[in-house]
């Protein structure tokens, strides 16, 4: 089957731009290092529940549980603390053996929480230290 | 705060529905306690897994015997809502010990409560009553919702209708605690 482009070819390169900045976040995602992986268990509670990472690292979150829980690092849905510049990040719902990853940028304490079992203590923090200058 | 109806229904009302419909022998016994019911019935068909379940349960319910025993020892809460805090601590405890000799009827080992040091409560952010009560509620919020995924997840479907009546027992005391705090104390339609 022959491809479509759009005929005009502003609109075409516009769609260009757009398909590569929406494939941009997730292939940084991919590509950066992992400075650290955290299992969600069956007793509510992120294990380890802090790390400490390198900017430009990401940390995976894999749910280890029979319960669906979620990484939630904003501060409107709860108790979410984020440095100053940081933007707000939420997982969807991680059934069991589900997994989430996130790219620290931006320096500084991150606490996050499982939305529904917060109240029980299910909250985490990730330290995200400046990046080491190269030698 | 005193409620106008009975916190804690008799366990009568909480066996026989107001449909009229009953609960099985082996959950009746699970409910009420009694050994030798219990024991006399075949139990789950993945005993290993429900032990699991059951003892995520356990976990919460001495965190929230502990939670309860801090807002009670804080010296924040005036009666009547410290008479509640102790009711509730007491449900805890119930569900505690029936959950921990149905783990010992299934054959398992039933996990020990933690030092209270080891729960890392926010003590430092309470400061008033509504501090406890908030953070109390918060906590039977998780605990519902911890029920609510361990429901389905049974092998043994009267294990699942036991959690579930906990579960229920839980977003009472939820309920309760908001309305004790001057909010709507059934916020939402589903709980989640």
């Amino acid at each position: 089957m022959k491809p479509r482009f759009p005929s005009d070819p502003h609109v075409f390169a516009a769609s260009l731009v757009l398909a590569l900045l929406a494939a941009a976040s997730p292939a940084a995602a991919q590509t950066a290092a992992t400075g650290a992986v955290i299992k969600m268990m069956d007793t509510f509670e992120f294990d380890p529940s802090a790390v400490t990472i390198h900017a430009g690292e990401a940390v995976e979150w894999h749910n280890a549980s029979r319960f669906k829980h979620t990484v939630t690092a904003d501060p409107k849905l709860g108790g979410a603390v984020l440095p100053a510049g940081a933007q707000p990040f939420a997982s969807s719902e991680l059934l069991p053996g589900g997994s989430f990853r996130q790219v620290f940028a931006v320096p500084g304490k991150y606490r996050y929480f499982c939305t529904p079992h917060e109240g029980i203590g299910m909250t985490g923090t990730v330290t995200v230290l400046p990046n080491e200058p190269k030698s | 705060m005193k409620p106008s109806f009975p916190i804690a229904p008799s366990r009568r009302s909480l066996i026989k529905g107001a449909g009229g419909a009953t609960l099985s022998a082996v959950a009746i016994s699970l409910l009420a306690g009694c050994e030798s019911m219990a024991a006399d019935k075949p139990m789950a068909a993945n005993p290993g897994g429900d032990v699991d379940i059951l003892n995520s349960a356990l976990g919460l319910e001495y965190q929230a015997i502990a939670a309860y025993q801090v807002g009670a020892e804080s010296g924040l809460l005036q009666k009547p809502v410290l008479d509640l805090a102790v009711q509730f601590q007491g449900d805890h405890k119930q569900h505690a010990a029936l959950l921990s000799s149905t783990i010992a009827k299934l054959g398992g080992t039933a996990v020990a409560a933690k030092k209270p040091a080891d729960y890392h409560f926010p003590v430092e952010t309470l400061k008033t009553q509504a501090d406890v009560l908030r953070f109390a509620a918060g906590l039977e919020k998780g605990a519902a919702s911890a029920y609510l995924g361990a429901v389905p997840l049974f092998a043994n479907k009267d294990l699942a209708k036991a959690a579930a009546s906990i579960l229920g027992d839980e977003t009472m005391h939820w309920a309760v605690l908001r309305n004790a705090l001057g909010e709507n104390p059934v916020p939402m339609s589903f709980i989640a």
